[in-house]
């Protein structure tokens, strides 16, 4: 795919980055790329591991979202009540609709932390990696000496040439002839009920897990299909911190997960598109000031086009910037896919207008079908508007804010 | 394209299946049902008539509620039913509206034919057969609820059931000991115009599909597959099984050398290429260059006419196992069906551009052809021309229903870049806790439709 | 998002102002409805930190619980916010009597209430979570509330299930219902923010785009309070814990007053512009069903009212088969409905339609009055007088649908035929009100593709049948049960646990709560 030219006239990732800190791949950061597949600017950032984090706030449009420090501090005592203080018990009796373990003293729990080393060093991790394998070996072939739940596994993976290490919160333990996957969340399942996009984000995460425990299966000469296609979800029932779980299918996610990874290697297409010397490590020696630095990184990051749509915002640390340059493009897709597919090839908002105010201009015969239906729906609001003369009226001026509690 | 060889015929097949369903039908429990899954063409109505002349000859007195989902659906059930049995005491139970002029056509025809609106009416209680939509059969329900007596019968037929909504399955079945249900899973689902987050989750959430609330409670339900669709040629069974029935598959019950689509003279239009390929090897794909276009693109209206005008102009023998003589081509055995209303317009004004009479055919939407069929069928790609897709033009239902109505060739036109779409296309879907995953999936469906049609590329 | 919308929205975003999208108010306003704001402790399903809310703009109430996962404190709160919305409520009980059509009397209830809150998630919040977490409290061996909290989680279910109704005026979000009335420039998402949908509204001095990212980042209208606020409030939250388990009464005061000091600040802006949207809508014209919608509204709180003569309304944790079949047709048929009426009513929702090709609009070419035929069911022909037209726009309906006539919604038809550029309508309902119109050839007409079903509909049945049940029935549903609440658990947590809670400051936003590195 890549062949000589390619080299001489493409940048490749490793430029790109330069002295860029590599940004660590995780389930959230892998199962973005299936949210938005057509933005060419996210898939340069993700292949190259560029920090998007860190390049949005260089760019001066910081991430807009946020995480609430109580609901990292709830969470993480949730999943410590399910596992240390109750000995695993509270997950066994949480379990225990979908699999049957044995209730502590009885519960084997092999804890992938523990093995030693500086926490959070490469042999640390090299040393779980090898832990967790030689766990899921055994597990797999029915050692009857095998832990029941395998916890702080790691599983590493290849993605697209890059080496992922991924860390669950979830665990794997064989039940008869099958492996499950659990996923414990902090966000609660009140009568039967969560919220799907949160949900939506754990299945998208989960499938990741999955995706990387069936490689590591077959990388260890197992059969993959051992795992079954869906994770067992332990969150709060309704408003407490009892536990309760739910199954929740995968293959769906799975499908759409692979097929995106699938398509990775097409990043090589996208490059050859791109100038030769383009980097975003624009300032390697850190000599220039905000200001300049935010130019700079400006025009290197605009080198590379993105597809701005809503969802972004939900997703992608990079929205901020891509949707004022959006903004400045006048793109329609920032208010959405279907409101960009309506105006078929009319490129900007103010186009629209333009069509349905004045009909195709000379050279855009190409246009002429949706100036045409912009032009009807026009006639339709201008009709409208004159048969009651108050349907423009924008509000009176706001009064000033009312007083409050002051 | 390998086909068992033994090849057996539709009466057999028929038969064999009458036997099995009435056998079930007579073992099942109060409270049971017996369901039939029949792929595209599959000889879901002759089922239906057989079995309920079966039961009819089986018992005298026996009457049989018959529960469609559309009134054409309970017209065209009443219309096979006589046209097999004559002498089958029917009735159309109709709506206040009165029976359409279809039913009225066939009861001049058929003097024993009672079309009533009044369940209760002593000519309805003499027959043997009683054919309604759900929700007339809802109406009587409610009105023998009302009056503090719900008349039970043993046993009802339910066709399309796949298409009906949980919803109406509860409105009726308290009148009804015993089900069969008989449907096509793969074409496309009920719908609600409300959002339904409130039920997900809930077997008995009244937007699910009516077999998906009884399968849930009933899991134990092993539907009976019909194997062999005598509609669809063996060049079309493979890959609509394939992406649309991926689980339970099925085969061609003729085989390639039982059909043949054979053209009048041709050569020197520019549609000739694209029309000797689908008569020769059951699909030709006419890809237009790429371009964003509004969702009524007049070129691809224009090549739909054109491809319609150019083959009847040429005309056609259609030789198949029912007619080996052959007989001519005509208007009305070649449908243009679309995902929009608005592109059936499109079709329709390019039609008459070309001076043929848009009436002379069928020019439609997936949802209003679903259950029919037609010797030639072309098909507007969805995503010919879309800058993005979205759910609805990745349906598996809806393509599904558009690449198999037709018995001899499929003609679809798109635009290039449907790849791009597919490749481009985001994971959006909500997910709801203890709901089932919807299959097959439609981007993997839509993949490999785009990946057989890039085969008969003209 | 339909072409029209699209130009409004191209209109808004080249003006930095948000236009119309309708030509009139298509929901009822009380003269005092009750503005709700309120933010909730992140982490916890239904642990309010504070809830501002009253009906007048100038002096909104304020209950803070400075540390929500202490039962007392949380519910010090809650019941005094209970409180209030029941006083508010409790005159809408009433009951009086009128004559029924047809004979006898009936009871109905005399007005009903009116909640309105900044956006949709707060209206969830609410309803479904607040409320839900109330309504079984002190039953079956749970924690026992005060009764008017009691009453508070039942209203509160009323109106989470009833804001599901199309049309509906209890339970407004005023994100939903502005965004109804007024196209901005931006994404139905970024909508969802009623700071800045009022920029665009209201318009803002400087740059639009500016305006809009701060917004973004620094206000939070609840129910989830901005992180970095939150990150900001978390160790007086700890400080009133270790108040409390060290009997440090002026520890806890103070940090009772720095929780509510923020509190305030934050929903104040909130309350504020909750009123304001309220005032943007009210000065727009009712439409002509407006009172009619509201007429059903008060209807159905009626039968909440007259339950709650008997005790205090239950209300099942699920909807069982038999009342979620009830709930989606009544829904389905009030949208219908509600888009009928809100086309008939309103100019530029009519013109929505027209422009997406749901109506058949031309010049009358011919018309034949005298044309007879017989009707499916009939047997003899009546008079189905035709209207053909030469079309000016576009059309997507097809020979065969249903139609009504715009300037008479009696007035009903079908397309009989209809081409590139001509069509004929035939008229088959309400021939003698069509007689009383002048079809003159040349005269523009507009008959819409609408036919929302007037007639009757079946009851629903009075049992679940096989088909909808197991042998044991499911455990949600059905009718409420004394001990349904009894599993619910609480975000209690005794001062040891408090003792135990770590100060996290501000957090990553990929950080993810359970990963131990």
């Amino acid at each position: 795919m890549s062949g000589m030219r390619g080299q001489a006239t493409s940048p490749s990732l490793d430029g790109i980055r330069g002295t860029l800190p590599r940004a660590r791949a995780n389930a959230r950061s892998v199962a973005a790329l299936t949210q938005n597949p057509g933005c060419t600017r996210r898939r340069v950032i993700d292949s190259a591991g560029l920090p998007a984090h860190d390049l949005a706030a260089k760019l001066g449009r910081p991430t807009l979202r946020g995480q609430s420090p109580f609901a990292i501090e709830g969470g993480n005592r949730f999943e410590d009540r399910l596992k240390e203080r109750s000995g695993y018990g509270l997950l066994v009796e949480a379990l225990a609709p979908y699999v049957e373990l044995p209730m502590p003293p009885g519960l084997v729990v092999e804890d992938v932390n523990q093995v030693g080393g500086k926490v959070g060093s490469k042999a640390w991790m090299d040393a779980r990696v090898a832990k967790t394998d030689e766990v899921l070996a055994k597990i797999t072939s029915g050692d009857s000496t095998a832990p029941h739940i395998v916890d702080h596994p790691v599983l590493r993976f290849d993605l697209a040439g890059a080496e992922v290490n991924l860390e669950p919160d979830a665990l794997a333990f064989r039940v008869g002839d099958r492996l499950e996957l659990v996923e414990i969340k902090s966000y609660p399942i009140i009568d039967g009920q969560a919220d799907p996009g949160k949900l939506s984000a754990t299945a998208g995460q989960t499938a990741v897990y999955h995706m990387a425990l069936r490689s590591t299966l077959e990388r260890l000469g197992f059969d993959p299909d051992l795992l079954v296609w869906s994770v067992i979800l332990v969150a709060p029932r309704n408003f407490g911190r009892q536990p309760v779980a739910h199954r929740v299918p995968l293959k769906k996610k799975s499908l759409s997960l692979s097929r995106v990874l699938s398509a990775v290697p097409k990043t090589a297409e996208v490059l050859a598109g791109l100038p030769a010397d383009l980097t975003f490590d624009v300032d390697p020696g850190g000599t220039m000031d905000e200001a300049t630095l935010r130019a700079a990184l400006t025009k290197a990051v605009q080198q590379v086009g993105a597809l701005f749509v809503p969802d972004c915002v939900t997703a992608c640390d990079m929205a901020a910037f891509c949707r004022a340059e959006a903004w400045a493009k006048d793109d329609p897709a920032r208010l959405g896919r279907d409101a960009r597919d309506n105006l078929a090839g009319v490129h900007t908002l103010a186009d629209a207008l333009r069509l349905a105010e004045d009909g195709p201009a000379a050279g855009e015969d190409e246009l002429a079908d949706v100036a045409e239906a912009l032009g009807a729906a026009r006639s339709a609001i201008v009709r409208a508007r004159s048969l009651v003369p108050t349907a423009d009226l924008t509000p009176v001026p706001a009064v000033p804010p009312a007083g409050g509690a002051a | 394209m390998s086909h068992p060889t033994p090849k057996v015929d539709f009466q057999w097949v028929n038969t064999d299946y009458t036997n099995r369903v009435v056998a079930d039908l007579g073992a099942l429990d109060k409270g049971g049902a017996v369901l039939v899954e029949a792929p595209p063409g599959a000889g879901k109505s002759s089922l239906t008539v057989s079995v309920s002349k079966a039961l009819a000859d089986a018992d005298s007195k026996l009457r049989l509620p018959i529960v469609t989902q559309t009134n054409e659906q309970a017209d065209d059930l009443v219309a096979s039913l006589l046209k097999r049995h004559p002498d089958l005491p029917v009735t159309r139970l109709v709506g206040g509206a009165g029976g359409s002029n279809a039913m009225r056509t066939l009861a001049a025809a058929n003097p024993d034919l009672v079309i009533s609106s009044k369940h209760d009416d002593p000519a309805v209680k003499g027959t043997q057969v009683v054919v309604a939509t759900a929700r007339k059969w809802e109406f009587v329900r409610s009105g023998q609820q009302q009056s503090g007596l719900i008349q039970g019968y043993d046993l009802a037929l339910i066709d399309e059931a796949y298409q009906m909504r949980s919803d109406a399955l509860l409105g009726i079945a308290t009148m009804f000991d015993r089900l069969m249900c008989v449907g096509d899973p793969g074409q496309l689902d009920p719908f609600t115009t409300i959002d339904d987050a409130l039920w997900k989750g809930l077997e008995y959430a009244p937007s699910r599909t009516a077999m998906g609330t009884l399968s849930a409670f009933h899991p134990d339900l092993t539907p009976h597959q019909l194997p062999l669709s005598w509609r669809l040629p063996p060049s079309a069974a493979g890959i609509v099984s394939r992406a649309f029935y991926p689980y339970t598959g099925f085969s061609a019950g003729t085989d390639a050398t039982q059909r043949s689509l054979a053209l009048g003279a041709g050569g020197g239009a520019p549609e000739d290429d694209a029309l000797d390929r689908a008569a020769a090897e059951g699909w030709a794909y006419v890809e237009l260059p790429e371009k964003l276009s509004v969702r009524t693109d007049a070129e691809v209206a224009t090549q739909l006419a054109r491809l319609v005008r150019r083959l009847l102009d040429r005309g056609a023998d259609v030789v198949d196992e029912l007619d080996a003589t052959g007989r001519k081509l005509e208007a009305k055995d070649v449908a243009v069906v679309v995902a929009h209303n608005d592109q059936v317009h499109a079709v329709r004004f390019a039609l008459s551009q070309l001076s043929l009479d848009p009436d002379s055919l069928v020019v439609s939407t997936a949802n209003k052809v679903q259950g029919r069929e037609y010797e030639v069928v072309l098909v507007w790609h969805p995503l010919a021309g879309r800058r993005d897709a979205t759910a609805f033009h990745l349906e598996a239902g809806r393509m599904c229903v558009m690449l198999s109505r037709h018995r001899q060739a499929c003609i679809v036109v798109g635009r290039a870049g449907a790849d791009r779409l597919l490749a481009e296309f985001p994971d959006s879907d909500p997910i709801f806790l203890d709901e089932p995953e919807k299959f097959p999936d439609g981007w993997e469906a839509n993949s490999l439709v785009l990946d057989h049609l890039a085969g008969f590329k003209v | 998002m339909s072409l029209i919308d699209l130009l409004l929205t191209a209109e808004a975003a080249r003006a930095h102002r948000a236009v119309r999208r309708t030509a009139y108010r298509h929901v009822h306003l009380a003269d005092r409805p009750l503005i709700v704001v309120a933010y909730n402790l992140s982490g916890e399903a239904a642990a309010p930190l504070g809830i501002m809310y009253g009906t007048d703009p100038a002096a909104p109430k304020l209950v803070v619980a400075a540390e929500p996962r202490n039962r007392e404190c949380r519910f010090d709160a809650i019941n005094k916010f209970a409180e209030d919305l029941d006083a508010y409520v409790r005159p809408f009980l009433t009951l009086k009597t009128e004559p029924k059509r047809g004979g006898g009397f009936r009871q109905v209830a005399s007005g009903a209430p009116q909640v309105i809150v900044p956006n949709r998630a707060t209206r969830s919040y609410l309803g479904s979570r607040l409320g839900r977490s109330l309504r079984y409290l002190g039953l079956a061996g749970t924690h026992d509330v005060p009764e008017a909290t009691k009453w508070a989680g039942s209203h509160l279910s009323w109106l989470a299930e009833h804001a599901n109704l199309p049309g509906q005026a209890n339970f407004l979000a005023m994100t939903e219902t502005l965004s109804e009335h007024f196209a901005t420039g931006q994404s139905a998402l970024e909508d969802e923010s009623l700071a800045a949908l009022l920029a665009w509204i209201d318009g803002v001095a400087g740059d639009l785009l500016a305006e809009l990212e701060r917004v973004e980042l620094e206000e939070a209208f609840g129910p989830v309070p901005n992180p970095k606020w939150e990150a900001k409030l978390e160790p007086h939250v700890k400080r009133w814990g270790d108040g409390l388990r060290t009997d440090d009464a002026a520890k806890m005061a103070a940090a009772e007053a720095a929780v509510r000091t923020a509190v305030d600040a934050a929903l104040t802006d909130a309350y504020a512009a909750t009123h304001r949207a309220v005032d943007i809508l009210r000065a727009i014209d009712p439409a002509a069903t407006v009172p009619d919608r509201w007429a059903n509204d008060v209807y159905e709180w009626g039968a909440h009212a007259k339950r709650a003569k008997t005790g205090i309304p239950m209300f099942a944790r699920r909807h069982d088969a038999l009342r979620a079949a009830a709930m989606l047709q009544r829904w389905s048929a009030a949208a219908d409905e509600l888009e009928t009426a809100r086309a008939f009513d309103d100019p530029m929702i009519m013109a929505r339609l027209d422009a997406e090709g749901r109506c058949v609009t031309g010049a009358i070419t011919s018309v034949d009055a005298q044309n007879k035929e017989v009707k499916p069911g009939n047997q003899r022909a009546t008079r189905v007088p035709l209207v053909e037209l030469s079309l000016t726009g576009a059309t997507r309906l097809l020979a065969g649908e249903v139609v009504r006539w715009v300037g008479d919604k009696k007035i009903r038809g079908v397309v009989r035929s209809v081409d590139d550029g001509s069509a004929v309508v035939a008229v088959t309902d309400q021939v003698k009100a069509f007689d009383t119109y002048a079809w003159s050839p040349g005269v523009e007409v507009m008959f819409v593709g609408l036919d929302p079903w007037e007639g009757p509909n079946p009851w629903g049945p009075d049992e679940i049948p096989w088909t909808h049940k197991e042998a044991t029935t499911t455990e949600l549903a059905g009718e409420a049960e004394p001990g349904d609440g009894a599993t619910d658990g609480s975000p209690d947590m005794t001062p040891a646990e408090l003792a135990e809670v770590v100060v996290v400051g501000t957090v990553a936003p990929d950080a993810e709560p359970g990963v131990v590195v």
